[in-house]
């Protein structure tokens, strides 16, 4: 029992929600018993000081995010950081490694299907016009086969874990997904303050993820054996830019803005002090619009005109693959578990929550009758805009959603407001541990004949007392997760 | 390396020495006036400041507050310390890949430093402690340029628009000393020692004092003042040592064998050699002339350097 007087003995898990850290015996789970143990140890004050500690490295070494206003200084903030870490099983993760690879396997092979055949239309698995209205199936890729087949190199599953304890996929990201920096940011951080924990629990390392990017972009060139690979940002405004930079030093390849860029002859140069040099591969950091203005959009001044003739003739791989949109929409999510067994013949490991989609009449119906008790999301958003959560809203808000939805069914889907479980989490200011909700997104990697899963990922935490978004323009933070 | 990076850690060098420059010569002119053989008008060093850094006030906003929150403060002034550190950490920031953590840990912790600092402090009692503080953090800059990158194109490019920067500001503080003490007219009796005073002005605010002193072994005097920075090519703040650095750098990145006659190596080289074999006594036939051309000349070696390599 003496597990019990963590955290002051004031840790009061919510009811009807999982909670990561106690059960619902109130016993800490077993994983948790050595974080349980050595923070029995520290009171308030050493919560403030590990708390202003982490800070202060995140201000100092820049690690910080852009919030998108006129005003290009003062807009820098702090990613928020949580210093108590979610730790995971390393049983359990096994089952989430096995299902994102599975996942994410399978989008890769829609991918290539709604690009080239078109089977899974044909058989009536995904209805045609679903595909077809999507504003992300890119014309330009049909028919063209990237390098060493693959699509989606790097997606990020996005889980939550409702109250009955099972993991539940809640959005796939295939197209650049953001927060692998922060990961490996809060890990560094982590390793400073809690030295002793680390040599106890042994989370699994993901120090290496650099080199493993690295390898998996290496193996998707255009075939030569010292490929030229860089990253493409937007630049240093874009919000993600700390990320952009961070994963180029660490690869050691050069970051490249679309203007630093130059295609002759359908082979892509950048622009060096000593004249032209050619480039093989582009991890892409900017949306399929403004990648190349001669193709998509013409007033795009972030991308390199003619970036997309020279892909499409095989002397260049974008990474991820532009087109792929089309697979993460939100409706399609709604039938990921019949795209897993079409292509794989296998049952998903990781489940989908029931989701609604206001295209097709059955499911309007229902979702026009039940807002309060649902959560409805636009298929194309990202960064949890426009989502509006059914028990939150006053009767005028209720309304102005179904007008919403009615004037555009097709952008709506709806899902029940699952429960996202809670973690203990320090509160700055009212200087206490208290539960606030999670989610994980986690990062798959596939490259030619490899795949792998960063072990643990990105938790997100909402840091706001009853907030279901943890997205970081939403106020969220993050936390070191550990896998044990 | 990128022509836009390049480019930024070209500026990124450029701007963080001339913070420390105009820092230093704020602080070592302000509280020099306090201990004149004369007393000399406040007005006298306020103005010496402004011109050191290239800007003016309107006669009606002349105060004490007003010149020195223009210098570090304000934003509209290009030249003021608050504008170069946001230029130099956006150049940083925009070569974040380049540069090693720790440099860029460094720039950024000051970057915070001068846009936290209490700017009423600043102006009523602080003006040490933040031109102090800005020199000190600008050293441990420039100690992890030097320790912790590789000493490749991208350090050289650095170090390049570094030195460039320095000739220029020592030029400029020679320049702006020289007019203060033109503008001082005084009689015989008080000339010796307020020149003396305004030397050693000029000589900290260059951090040359000292060692000046030791290689002369004798009272500071104009002559071997302006031939230590000007002329010594063993110390790093003298004009020729910046220059001889210049060209050690511009060849790495260059690598000609034989520069062609209009590129930015061609020129340094040509200055650096016509400089080294330049005595004092030819450059005080006409030290006014000297100053002009050799400031037009190291704004063209930095016009062609972008031109060549910065700019593709």
């Amino acid at each position: 029992m003496k597990n019990q007087n963590l955290f002051n003995s004031n840790y009061a898990p919510k009811n009807g929600v999982y909670d990561e850290y106690v059960g619902d015996d109130k016993i800490v789970r077993l994983h948790y018993n050595a974080l349980s143990q050595q923070f029995s140890e520290y009171n308030t004050q050493d919560y403030c000081k590990f708390n202003e500690e982490a800070k202060i490295v995140f201000f100092n070494e820049g690690i910080t995010f852009a919030v998108y206003s006129d005003n290009p200084l003062g807009s820098e903030k702090i990613f928020p950081f949580d210093f108590i870490p979610r730790i995971i099983d390393h049983k359990e993760w096994n089952k989430i490694e096995k299902g994102a690879i599975q996942r994410n396997r399978a989008i890769n092979e829609f991918l290539k299907d709604l690009y080239h055949d078109k089977k899974i239309l044909k058989d009536g698995i995904v209805p045609k016009e679903l595909i077809y209205s999507s504003v992300n199936m890119s014309p330009v890729m049909e028919g063209f086969m990237p390098k060493g087949g693959i699509y989606n190199h790097i997606s990020g599953t996005d889980l939550i874990r409702h109250n009955d304890g099972e993991y539940y996929v809640l959005e796939d990201n295939v197209r650049c997904p953001s927060g692998v920096s922060y990961v490996l940011a809060n890990r560094n951080t982590l390793k400073k303050t809690f030295p002793k924990l680390f040599s106890k629990c042994q989370p699994q390392p993901i120090i290496d993820y650099p080199e493993k990017l690295l390898t998996m972009l290496q193996s998707v060139s255009p075939g030569i054996s010292a490929p030229n690979c860089v990253v493409l940002t937007p630049g240093m405004y874009n919000s993600a830019y700390f990320e952009h930079s961070f994963l180029a030093q660490s690869m050691g390849v050069e970051l490249v803005e679309g203007r630093d860029l130059f295609v002759k002859n359908d082979v892509v140069y950048m622009k060096t002090i000593h004249g032209p040099e050619r480039v093989h591969v582009i991890y892409r950091r900017i949306d399929d619009p403004f990648l190349d203005p001669l193709m998509f959009n013409p007033d795009s001044v972030l991308g390199t005109p003619g970036l997309m003739s020279a892909y499409l003739a095989g002397n260049v791989t974008l990474v991820n693959a532009p087109g792929t949109g089309v697979a993460d929409d939100k409706a399609v999510y709604a039938y990921m578990p019949e795209i897993i067994k079409y292509y794989l013949g296998e049952e998903q490991i990781l489940k989908n929550v029931p989701t609604y989609r206001c295209g097709v009449d059955d499911d309007f119906k229902y979702v026009m009758e039940n807002i309060d008790k649902l959560v409805v999301k636009p298929v194309d958003e990202s960064g949890g805009y426009g989502i509006s959560i059914g028990n939150t809203l006053t009767k005028e808000q209720i309304e102005e959603v179904k007008v919403n939805i009615k004037s555009n069914r097709r952008k709506y889907i709806a899902q029940p407001i699952m429960s996202l479980s809670v973690h203990p989490t320090f509160i700055e200011g009212e200087d206490t541990i208290e539960p606030r909700h999670i989610d994980l997104r986690t990062f798959c990697l596939l490259g030619k004949n490899s795949e792998y899963v960063l072990p643990g990922g990105l938790t997100r935490v909402a840091l706001k007392r009853g907030n279901l978004i943890v997205n970081s323009s939403q106020g969220g933070g993050s936390k070191d997760t550990w896998v044990i | 390396m990128l022509s836009r990076i390049a480019n930024n850690l070209f500026w990124m060098g450029r701007y963080i020495e001339r913070i420390e420059h105009t820092a230093r010569y704020t602080k070592v002119n302000y509280f020099s006036a306090m201990d004149a053989p004369i007393s000399i008008q406040k007005e006298f060093v306020l103005n010496s400041i402004l011109k050191m850094n290239g800007s003016s006030l309107p006669k009606k906003d002349f105060n004490e507050q007003n010149v020195l929150q223009l210098i570090a403060f304000d934003k509209k002034n290009p030249g003021s310390i608050i504008s170069s550190v946001i230029n130099a950490r956006e150049n940083a920031r925009g070569a974040r890949d380049i540069i090693s953590t720790e440099l860029w840990e460094t720039i950024n912790k000051y970057y915070h430093f001068v846009l936290n600092y209490d700017q009423q402090l600043y102006k009523t009692t602080g003006l040490f402690d933040f031109t102090q503080n800005s020199i000190e953090q600008l050293t441990i800059v420039k100690g992890q340029m030097d320790a912790t990158l590789v000493h490749n194109e991208a350090w050289s490019i650095i170090k390049l628009g570094l030195y460039l920067e320095r000739a220029a500001q020592i030029l400029r503080a020679i320049k702006t000393k020289m007019d203060d003490i033109a503008s001082l007219r005084l009689d015989e009796k008080e000339s010796a020692s307020m020149l003396s005073h305004q030397l050693a002005a000029m000589m900290r605010g260059l951090e040359s004092f000292d060692m000046s002193r030791k290689h002369y072994r004798r009272a500071p005097n104009l002559n071997d003042s302006l031939e230590f920075l000007l002329l010594n090519d063993r110390f790093p703040r003298s004009v020729l040592s910046c220059l001889r650095k210049v060209t050690e750098q511009i060849h790495v990145i260059s690598a000609a064998k034989t520069p062609s006659k209009d590129s930015a190596e061609f020129l340094a080289n040509k200055k650096y050699s016509g400089l080294k074999h330049l005595t004092i006594e030819e450059i005080n036939e006409d030290l006014n002339g000297f100053i002009n051309k050799t400031q037009n000349d190291i704004y063209l070696i930095g016009v062609k350097l972008v031109d060549e390599y910065f700019s593709f």
